[in-house]
């Protein structure tokens, strides 16, 4: 998810959703309105990280199965690998990252928090008018 | 020359012999091809037309969709989303209008949608299909 935000108000004016982004899109997009300027506006990319899981693998080998030289492939035992089971945000925020993502809290109602350098730390719900 | 792609079958259906009915997919079906697709706001103010723009870079005009809010002094139902463009037959500067060119998709609300401050959302969604 990439998250474009008023520097001023820190309000958020717009998201690309998703979490694969190509160079184009990372480098070329972005997005403005009247009441913000495109110079007053900061591009916010979340991070993702890979969650590994072990789990169990059969080892498989060729092997000639009869006399009539037929190739294929057995078990020969079970090996422990390790593979990506799901990507998450890697933020300290990354549950409202993903209630965003869901769609079960919308961008739109929240503003975003910043430290001293500008830099996204967290989100704050905006007063309903 | 051989004829490649991919496809995919309904449950139930053998996918190297289902009908073009039968399939959830195909590469030769002309689908919309989502590029990138997202949310936006916008603060209205009642006596000045606000646009968003989404700055896409395609060099060409691509297909597009969007969704917005509508202000319930003009039918809108609060949460609810409606395809746009909206036009009034009142009158008056009110509408919502997407467009887009080789750059940019805009969508553009008249100066009086809203009586005075609303912070109006919309959703977009550009594709790699040309529209021009």
């Amino acid at each position: 998810m990439i998250i474009f935000f008023d520097k001023l108000s820190k309000r958020i004016i717009g998201t690309i959703e998703g979490r694969l982004h190509n160079d184009h899109v990372l480098n070329n997009v972005s997005m403005s309105s009247s009441d913000v300027p495109a110079e007053q506006v900061d591009k916010y990319v979340v991070p993702y990280e890979p969650i590994t899981e072990i789990i169990e693998e059969p080892i498989q080998e060729l092997r000639v199965l009869d006399a009539t030289g037929k190739i294929g492939t057995v078990v020969t035992g079970k090996k422990q690998v390790e593979r990506v089971k799901e990507y998450e945000p890697k933020v300290p925020f990354k549950e409202k990252i993903k209630e965003f993502e869901t769609g079960k809290e919308h961008t739109t109602d929240y503003d975003v928090v910043t430290d001293d350098d500008g830099k996204v730390i967290g989100f704050k719900k905006r007063q309903s008018q | 020359m051989g004829d490649y792609g991919a496809k995919v079958s309904q449950p139930g259906y053998d996918v190297l012999t289902a009908t073009d009915k039968q399939l959830v997919f195909s590469s030769k079906f002309n689908t919309f091809r989502v590029f990138m697709n997202g949310t936006g706001s916008v603060n209205l103010n009642g006596s000045t037309p606000q646009t968003f723009e989404v700055t896409h870079g395609l060099g060409y005009v691509p297909a597009f969709m969007v969704l917005s809010e509508i202000h319930t002094d003009f039918g809108g139902s609060a949460g609810n989303m409606y395809t746009v463009p909206f036009m009034s037959p009142i009158g008056g500067d009110v509408g919502i209008i997407p467009y887009a060119d080789a750059t940019k998709l805009y969508v553009r609300y008249g100066a009086n949608h809203s009586p005075g401050a609303f912070s109006i959302n919309l959703r977009y969604f550009i594709y790699y299909n040309k529209a021009k």
